[in-house]
């Protein structure tokens, strides 16, 4: 949580990673990614970032764990510092 | 005739200058005529207090209670403090307090904040009851590339919401950008109401602190003030981030923005 108090402010909680898109043809840094923030919402700024289309639901997966990120959760109780994640779309086979 | 009073559609953006009156004399309504008051000025259904003040428009502010903040001067204004309440222009006739009644607490508050206290005694709502009047996923905000997580500070003696438009500034960010980043935040709190920006070598945050709040209008003024910090924040943080972006160059951000 920020805080603030008496005309100062605490620094913001925030954490980097890096992530790729589900080819492994581009990666961007995420730097000074709220740990707070709804994981919704860090998939689709992401989204937006690497150019991807924004008529497809994006979620993140973790590299070391292969699992999906829960899209309702704080991102930053699901991930570490220095994670790698894949940028991967909503898509259901079969 | 006793009224519940209940804020207008909210109009956050700061007129350019002051409401000219030509020599022509504007019909009261019945609603604008119960908020008079010679220490708030009216515009556009805000009651505005000022007060003067000195000083870097970005700092030293946040954390305090209450709606202060600080404002450089448009249009050759000095700066100035500014406490802005939206409009309370409706009347429920069943309502329990009265247009009087309002206006004088929303004065003690605004004065007593004015010297960082807020009246003895007062206690925010519940956490549930101010977390009820936050639509689903009304604390995240998203503009293009840029994700913004909004806190909500409920504490025994302050309610307020806070929001990084930059959580962190890299500290290899060239002085002439940093002035850019000034000159940009310093502008969006010149320009819209009820928001302050503080900027610090690591990290530019904006606010809206209700601390104090008169019951009456708390719920109201504090949907208004979440819309204004949603508002204010989206429309900064992707030019504060590319600001801030050390990978970015452009010669005409290696010369620093005229100031005044």
């Amino acid at each position: 949580m920020l805080k603030t108090m008496g005309g100062v402010m605490e620094p913001p909680d925030v954490f980097d990673f890096e992530v790729s898109d589900v080819t492994g043809t581009h990666s961007v840094s995420a730097t000074g990614v709220q740990r707070a923030l709804r994981t919704r919402e860090v998939a689709d700024s992401l989204a937006r970032t690497m150019a991807l289309p924004k008529s497809v639901p994006w979620a993140l997966r973790d590299e070391s764990t292969s699992a999906f990120l829960d899209d309702e959760k704080p991102i930053g109780d699901q991930l570490r510092p220095g994670a790698k994640v894949t940028l991967t779309p909503k898509t259901h086979l079969g | 005739m006793t009224r519940v009073l209940r804020p207008t559609q909210p109009r956050w953006c700061v007129p350019l200058g002051p409401t000219p009156v030509n020599g022509r004399k504007r019909e009261r309504t019945e609603s604008e005529s119960d908020f008079v008051d010679p220490l708030f000025t009216r515009n556009d259904g805000w009651l505005t207090m000022h007060a003067a003040v000195s000083g870097d428009p970005l700092a030293g502010q946040l954390g305090r209670p209450g709606l202060w903040r600080i404002v450089s001067g448009r249009n050759g204004q000095a700066m100035q403090r500014v406490f802005e309440l939206p409009p309370l222009a409706d009347f429920d006739e069943e309502g329990e307090l009265t247009a009087e009644d309002v206006l004088a607490e929303c004065k003690a508050w605004a004065l007593s904040t004015a010297m960082g206290r807020i009246a003895d005694g007062w206690q925010p709502p519940s956490r549930q009851e101010v977390e009820s009047g936050i639509p689903s996923g009304g604390l995240s905000l998203r503009a293009e590339t840029e994700a913004r997580q909004i806190s909500l500070i409920h504490e025994a003696n302050r309610l307020a919401l806070v929001c990084p438009i930059l959580p962190r500034i890299p500290a290899e960010l060239p002085p002439a950008r940093r002035e850019w980043l000034r000159a940009l935040l310093t502008d969006g709190q010149d320009r819209w109401r009820m928001v302050r920006i503080g900027l610090t070598e690591t990290s530019a945050i904006a606010e809206v602190d209700f601390s104090g709040v008169p019951p009456a209008i708390g719920e109201c003024v504090f949907r208004t003030g979440l819309g204004a910090l949603r508002w204010v924040v989206a429309w900064l943080v992707e030019s504060a981030a590319f600001l801030a972006e050390p990978s970015v160059t452009c010669s005409a951000l290696e010369v620093c923005p005229a100031r005044g």
